[in-house]
């Protein structure tokens, strides 16, 4: 499951009050569809915590739900630093590039730059981006509060969860929030016995086993530009929703990413979030940091960040509140047990204790 | 006034003792044209001799003299909002007459939309010119029952707008900024109430409205488009009423009467909107919301002697919308609710000097204030951002009629400009930074003369020179960019900075103006146009409607003044004794140094507006014709206006180019627009009034591809206003039931039922691209006002 998770619509809230007094409506439309060539698109990033670090290579596609984003194979991709480090890194997927586990390692104070020569042979260079160290987060905590589920009367529990940081004094930094959630699992598989009758039995797990759940879409960047030097606080980070009254886990990410990256998340979450309304800031190319070194006028889109990481860990209480919680997905073990089922290693599951987990 | 007059008789007797040298059997009936209900002086009333087709106009005290040979004549007077009245006359002397003229209230003929004189559109020299009386205004078929001048201007050739509630109206391919809003002469810089639904003028009070967007005389200036001259009406003088009335959205009350009779009158009314019970009833994530807004007009006038006329002109207005949440802020600030709060204060003294029938001599001291401010409670997160103009303004205006073929017109005017860009202040226990921009200070000087040559009788020509300037002053502190990169933060070479009171900077020039009318035949005429105007202070923004905190900004160093230049051609016909009109204006303007933003800019808090903001070239053109039935039972207008506006930014460097140096629609570019309106009157007392509009949408920006990055799909958007959306049209009804003014009853009371948007057709206001797998479609259409619309008004006078 992908939580999505935005900051709240630029003119989402005055859209909805006209929706209300003005007795407004939202209606599908379809546009006439434009066409561009597709253009290089670039996501990844060195950070300062152990690797291996990822990136991926796409493609533009329409923007329309029939259009498809191809991925980009066979490119040769080399990240170094300015110590005269370099990584040429491995395609682990189709698309998807990684350096090795014990290879480069990000370091504060060093630039990264990335290379790619895709199959066409075509040139690519990012900036060298600065990688600096994020300062701590200083308090992160979590606050009930009972929603209401917009169009009904009922109403919602959960947490917010915010974070205090403490800016350093220098101005010019620039933050990302990410966060992971570990659910852990008592069930590795599903047997479906009949698919018609949707009759089916769970599997436990061999070992202890977390489901991780991420952030995909985390568009959630904010700068020191007007609280340098002081406490950045209630910085929302995510909801925590209400589906057990066991605590839950939460690894809370501080990145401290560059102007330029923060720029580029900040108009990309602009673009996402636009409604086109007339008080929404008229839409505009996102520029990254990746060039054609041949011609510059070339669009690349994306972004290549050499980012800092500070973690912690939150366990938000989930017993003191009234009520159950919404019925969940049932499991059924048959008696007497049947076999285990490893837990597989997989960027959504993991047998590996997490970092702070209390049994 | 026994004063005046013996003075004006003697003046009189003087010119006809001069006509007489020259042809001993002229004489002339001079008098005052008052209102037959409150005996109010009508300015402006149109005497026409019929015999002859000479014409005269009375002055602002409604006095008026007649000069002709001895014989009889037949004397017409009309005016706004009054039955025409004829007058025979027997001129064989010296001729005192005071004429009275009704309202026209019981009369079931009405003009529509522009009550002027039946035959104004075909004689008056001014082109492009529109006035509506209060009265027009109140037919045509209200939102939400609120009486509303800047919408009804919408109906108008020529004036559009970006969107339904969208603040601001825009002239002939200017923006909203370029159209100069006065208020009984006091400027307002933002005409709307609630983010732009409803105008901040309160119809009690408004006497008539006057829309310049051809020729604008050489007496108004400083904005690049259009000059809205809202008149306020002066207060009875004769008797006290009070009046009101009840509506969906604001609750209105007004007193007005004399406080010295015929020498010291007072107006005053209030109008104030409770919406809040409404959020009440929304879901919970609105119940935090507010809305709220209130105005208030004052007038005292003080008339000593007919010879001088001193009036004091107060009005507040303030508007508070506060938001759930951070949304619009625009501030990188975590926030629970937003407020937004807004407030104009204007304060108009006005001393008019009538020092003999061929001289008036028009004095005022004009304060005009506007504020912003948008806060956040939360303690942490506490700030509070201001922003505000003060406009100070003196100015004088001397009119010369030495006779029947000539008036001259010659003024002064200094602004005093005070800007505060934004400041932003937190709050007690709050970790945000201050901030407070460079105040901004300039004054706007400026000089006219003007004449009104009737040439002969076929030909009149309008010709006026002003010179404007400003002079930006210290304290300042002005970059140098270096001169091979764009302008940027990074790209400053060295500042200078100049003491308070230094003139660091001067702008200005001529601003030439010329109306020519020639009349073809009867009822016919062809007229032309040319105007250059200059403007000096404009309201950034990068949305394509403005909000109201968003920044102003005065031209200096490195942002020009816009200068417009237009020419203008048109022909008018009346037929069937002034019943039907028919008109077709084209016009071809040319915009200097216009106004755009930057991809990206971020403007709220730049030190320096250079760095955001780009200039280039606008260009505009269009037609617009008109079709007006004035008498009947029916009455009523059709408009038509295709009109294209285009901006060019271009640079050598590509950051300060806007779609690679290629022209582009303006966001206000409304190709084509319809507007008609019917009115049937078939008694006194009832009325029904029919509005259908049409236009072209207004231009988007679509995404011409998407990239998936971190797992979202972000479009790629190439090129700015490229597309459109949807063509808007709509339908309005609405009924009026007054008493029968025929009976004479003391208190008088109206209902008005409309519905906005009859056939609820779902207007796009914007179109938001989204992709959802299980969405048929690749965007959403958000509608407001998506249904039809009824209220129910209640209007009473005592």
């Amino acid at each position: 499951m992908r939580t999505r998770f935005t900051r709240p619509k630029r003119s989402g809230q005055l859209v909805s009050i006209w929706l209300f007094l003005l007795a407004g409506c939202v209606t599908e439309y379809q546009p006439e569809t434009l066409s561009l060539p597709p253009g290089l698109v670039v996501e990844g990033q060195v950070t300062d915590q152990p690797g291996p670090y990822t990136v991926r290579l796409t493609r533009t596609g329409d923007y329309s739900n029939q259009g498809f984003n191809l991925l980009e194979q066979g490119a040769t991709l080399t990240i170094e630093d300015n110590a005269g480090n370099r990584e040429t890194l491995t395609e682990v997927a189709g698309g998807t590039y990684q350096t090795k586990a014990n290879g480069l390692r990000g370091l504060a104070g060093r630039r990264y730059k990335l290379t790619i020569l895709t199959k066409a042979g075509k040139r690519y260079e990012s900036d060298a981006e600065l990688l600096t160290s994020a300062p701590p987060i200083l308090k992160a905590y979590a606050e009930y509060r009972n929603e209401a589920i917009a169009g009904t009367a009922n109403r919602r529990q959960g947490w917010d969860v915010y974070i205090d940081t403490q800016d350093p004094e220098t101005s010019g930094n620039f933050y990302r929030w990410d966060w992971v959630h570990y659910e852990p699992v008592s069930a590795c598989a599903r047997v479906v016995e009949n698919p018609r009758t949707n009759a089916y039995h769970d599997l436990y797990c061999c070992t202890f086993c977390w489901d991780i759940e991420r952030c995909y879409n985390c568009l959630n960047v904010n700068s020191d530009a007007s609280i340098n030097g002081k406490v950045l606080s209630r910085q929302l980070i995510t909801r925590v929703p209400f589906t057990s009254t066991q605590p839950y886990y939460l690894e809370i990410e501080q990145q401290a990413i560059s102007q330029g990256a923060y720029t580029f998340w900040k108009s990309v979450r602009g673009l996402v979030n636009n409604t086109g309304g007339l008080f929404d800031p008229a839409p505009a190319m996102v520029q990254g940091n990746i060039r054609n070194t041949a011609d510059a006028a070339e669009p690349v889109f994306g972004y290549f960040g050499a980012t800092g990481i500070s973690v912690v860990p939150l366990r938000v209480n989930r017993s003191d509140v009234q009520g159950a919680p919404p019925a969940q997905p049932q499991l059924l073990f048959r008696s007497p047990p049947d076999p285990c089922f490893p837990c597989e290693n997989s960027p959504y599951r993991t047998s590996v204790t997490p970092r702070w987990w209390v049994f | 006034m026994r004063l005046l007059y013996v003075l004006s008789v003697l003046a009189c007797l003087l010119t006809e003792a001069v006509a007489q040298q020259k042809n001993a059997i002229a004489y002339s009936a001079t008098g005052y044209v008052r209102d037959a209900k409150t005996g109010k002086p009508i300015q402006g009333v149109n005497i026409v001799v019929i015999n002859v087709s000479k014409g005269y106009v009375t002055a602002k005290d409604g006095f008026y003299v007649v000069t002709m040979p001895a014989g009889n004549y037949v004397l017409k007077f009309t005016h706004v909002g009054y039955r025409p009245r004829y007058d025979t006359i027997s001129l064989q002397k010296l001729l005192f007459r005071e004429v009275f003229m009704e309202d026209d209230a019981k009369d079931l003929e009405e003009v529509v939309v522009t009550s002027e004189t039946p035959d104004r559109n075909v004689r008056k020299v001014e082109i492009g010119v529109s006035q509506l009386s209060i009265r027009s205004i109140r037919r045509i078929p209200p939102l939400m029952g609120e009486v509303d001048v800047v919408r009804s201007l919408l109906l108008l050739p020529g004036v559009t707008t970006v969107g339904e509630g969208a603040p601001g109206f825009n002239v002939r391919g200017g923006s909203a900024d370029q159209n100069l809003v006065l208020f009984d002469d006091a400027p307002v810089f933002n005409s709307s109430h609630l983010m732009g639904f409803f105008s901040v003028f309160n119809p009690d009070v408004v006497r008539d409205v006057t829309l310049n967007r051809g020729g604008v005389a050489a007496g108004y200036g400083g904005r690049a488009s259009s000059v809205l001259d809202v008149k306020i009406k002066e207060p009875d003088a004769e008797k006290w009423s009070l009046n009101g009335g009840i509506g969906l959205i604001s609750n209105r009350l007004g007193v007005e009467g004399p406080i010295i009779k015929k020498k010291l009158s007072f107006l005053a009314a209030a109008r104030a909107s409770f919406n809040d019970f409404l959020f009440k009833l929304a879901p919970a994530n609105l119940r935090g919301t507010k809305a709220n807004f209130y105005d208030l007009t004052t007038k005292i006038k003080f008339q000593p002697s007919e010879q001088h006329t001193i009036t004091l002109t107060g009005y507040v207005s303030t508007d508070v919308f506060k938001l759930a949440s951070d949304s619009l802020s625009g501030q990188e600030i975590n926030a629970s609710s937003t407020q937004f709060d807004y407030q104009t204060t204007n304060g108009v003294l006005r001393w008019n000097y009538f020092i003999g029938r061929q001289l008036n001599l028009a004095t005022s001291v004009i304060l005009s204030r506007y504020r912003a401010n948008l806060s956040s409670p939360d303690s942490a997160n506490a700030f509070d951002l201001r922003s505000g103009i003060w406009h100070r303004q003196i100015k004088t205006d001397l009119t010369y009629t030495p006779g029947d073929n000539h008036q001259w017109q010659a003024g002064l005017s200094a602004i005093d400009y005070l800007v505060q860009p934004n400041t932003r202040t937190p709050g007690p226990f709050s970790n945000v930074l201050p901030v407070d921009l460079a105040r901004e200070q300039a004054y706007e000087l400026a000089a006219y003369v003007q004449d009104e040559w009737k040439v002969n009788t076929a030909v009149s020509v309008l010709v006026g020179l002003r010179y404007s300037a400003l002079l930006n002053r210290g304290p300042a502190t002005v970059r140098t960019y270096l001169e091979n990169g764009p302008r940027e933060d990074e790209t400053v070479s060295s500042t200078q900075t100049y003491e308070a009171g230094t003139v660091y900077h001067r702008s200005g020039g001529l601003e030439p103006r010329l109306s020519l009318r020639w009349s073809v035949g009867e009822g016919r005429s062809i007229k032309a146009g040319y105007s250059r105007l200059r403007q000096y202070i404009q309201q950034v923004t990068n949305t394509t409607a403005a909000l109201p905190t968003s920044r102003w900004h005065l031209s200096d160093v490195y942002t020009k003044p816009q200068i417009a230049d237009q020419w203008s051609l048109g022909y008018f016909r009346n037929t069937a004794d002034n019943a039907i009109e028919a008109s077709g204006e084209i016009y071809y303007k040319r915009i200097a140094n216009a106004i755009d933003y930057r991809d990206g800019a971020e403007l709220q808090l730049a030190e320096a507006v250079e760095t955001q903001i780009v200039q280039g070239r606008g260009e505009a053109y269009g037609f617009e014709a008109l079709l007006r039935k004035n008498k009947g039972r029916w009455t009523g207008f059709t408009a038509y206006t295709f009109a294209r506006t285009f901006l060019t930014m271009d640079s050598p460097f590509p950051v300060e180019r806007v779609n690679s140096g290629r022209a582009y629609p303006a966001n206000y570019d409304k190709p084509h627009t319809l507007n008609a309106l019917a009115t049937y009157r078939p008694t006194a007392w009832f009325s029904l009034s029919l509005n259908f509009t049409y236009s072209t949408g207004r231009p988007i920006t679509q995404p011409y591809a998407r990239a998936r990055i971190n797992g979202v799909y972000v479009p790629i958007y190439v090129d700015r206003n490229q597309q459109r959306i949807p063509d808007y049209h709509r339908l309005d009804f609405s009924m009026t039931f007054e008493q029968n003014p025929l009976k004479k009853k003391r208190n008088q009371s109206s209902w008005v039922f409309s519905i906005y948007n009859v056939y609820a057709r779902k207007n796009a206001y914007s179109i938001f691209y989204r992709l959802n797998p299980r969405s048929f479609s690749d965007a959403y259409k958000l509608s407001i006002f998506a249904t039809a619309f009824p209220s129910l008004t209640y209007n009473f006078r005592f």
